[in-house]
């Protein structure tokens, strides 16, 4: 099944970023249909009481269920030493993976070009 | 001797030579761990070689000879090494050596500082979530291992994207890409002709993580969008989904045609070539280090025999 072959850390990750990415608090229904309607409801429940124990995310009463939002604590401190890391030389760079490279304006017209024709795939 | 120096040093460029080729035809994890493997017994082999070469000529310095208690003499006449080479790889080896050092203490010096900045940081699994307008995605080497985004990407994204990003990363965590790149670069400031196979394996890195996010979505097309998508956004979040006139591209748009491409398939040849390769190598090595011990042990002999019969 779905919710299996995810392991519980991706779950974790999953939960906490749809939070994060959703401006208003969401209800643990809520989170469990913006990453996939099979999820266990008590599964999503276990996951969210966990980062709530880590203090990764806050809840408050609304209505019948709580509602959720996440916490990004002391993320000034954080986001200092990430662009630290980041921007310090190119011995740091190496030591780290990077998502994505550094794009021309080349490579920038291939993928606009290579998501049309993917959508135009889709579409047919 | 010198027939194993040539074979050795013929292979170790026909290997550096053959490392982007083959980074290109490997299935990514094959070609990530191969490509490593190749560049590191590639660098080591040559550095012996080199070392080997350079003490012939070292070894006919009078206090080496007499600490060795070897004849110079001796030596000299049954080096075959020509004196200019083995010299030239006393002049190449010092600096390359000091080179070497400079860069391990520069990489051992990030890797610390990438390890001081994530110890305290609480996570989600290993994700860490920067407070930044700036959509940007890394992972950090392990042992302290963290995804590290920011809230501008994460909002920028659909589920599916976020899921396809989050996978790319948890594939390099979980196959420790940061160590096999280590020691990639590391061969590569050995011997600066496997530069261009560490970049191969660094490009064969980003593969195996795409294949691991588009088996973990189970869609190759939709994991070969998110990552164009996340590329543009990284780059201009008003480009997302304005659309141009096609060209051809770097690295990013590489990556995508291979996702939107058949999965990768075995090269059973390519392994076999290199393996083959790889081997020679190795045995032209051993054939050096034998030769040259024999070489030491001759000149070793003849000035005890020497010294026995002035006695």
């Amino acid at each position: 099944m779905e919710a299996e072959r995810r392991g519980r850390g991706d779950l974790k990750q999953q939960v906490f970023a749809v939070l994060l990415a959703s401006d208003a608090p969401l209800t643990p229904g809520q989170v469990r249909d913006a990453i996939d309607a099979d999820l266990a409801y008590t599964t999503v429940m276990t996951v969210l009481n966990r980062l709530s124990e880590q203090g990764l995310v806050a809840r408050r009463r609304a209505g019948r269920a709580y509602a959720y939002t996440a916490v990004v604590d002391q993320a000034e401190v954080t986001a200092r030493q990430m662009q630290r890391l980041l921007t310090t030389g190119e011995d740091r760079v190496a030591v780290l993976r990077q998502f994505l490279d550094v794009l021309s304006d080349d490579d920038e017209r291939a993928l606009i070009e290579l998501i049309g024709r993917i959508d135009e795939d889709g579409a047919r | 001797m010198r027939a194993a120096v040539i074979v050795a040093v013929a292979v170790s460029v026909l290997v550096a030579a053959a490392g982007p080729a083959l980074g290109r035809r490997l299935p990514p994890a094959v070609g990530t761990r191969l490509l490593v493997a190749a560049a590191v017994l590639v660098a080591g082999c040559s550095v012996f070689v080199l070392a080997v070469m350079a003490f012939t000529w070292v070894g006919q310095l009078p206090p080496i000879a007499a600490f060795g208690e070897w004849s110079v003499a001796d030596l000299r006449s049954a080096d075959p090494i020509p004196t200019e080479i083995a010299a030239g790889s006393v002049v190449l080896l010092l600096p390359a050596a000091g080179w070497w050092l400079a860069v391990v203490a520069r990489r051992c010096r990030a890797l610390l500082a990438a390890h001081r900045s994530c110890r305290h940081l609480t996570a989600a699994g290993a994700l860490v979530v920067v407070d930044d307008q700036r959509p940007e995605a890394f992972t950090t080497p392990q042992p302290t291992g963290r995804i590290v985004v920011t809230t501008g990407l994460l909002k920028a994204l659909t589920s599916q994207e976020r899921r396809v990003v989050f996978a790319h990363e948890t594939s390099h965590l979980l196959h420790r890409h940061a160590w096999w790149l280590l020691a990639a670069d590391l061969a590569a400031a050995a011997n600066p002709l496997l530069r261009p196979t560490a970049r191969a394996a660094a490009r064969c890195v980003e593969r195996w993580a795409d294949e691991d996010a588009a088996a973990a979505i189970g869609d190759r097309r939709a994991a070969a969008r998110a990552l164009a998508r996340t590329a543009l956004l990284t780059r201009n979040p008003d480009l997302a989904g304005r659309l141009a006139l096609a060209a051809t591209g770097g690295d990013v748009p590489a990556r995508v045609r291979a996702l939107m491409a058949a999965p990768p398939r075995r090269r059973p040849a390519c392994v076999a070539v290199l393996a083959a390769l790889l081997m020679v190598l190795s045995a032209a090595t051993v054939m050096v280090q034998h030769r040259g011990e024999q070489l030491f042990e001759h000149a070793g002999h003849h000035r005890t025999a020497a010294v026995r019969h002035h006695g």
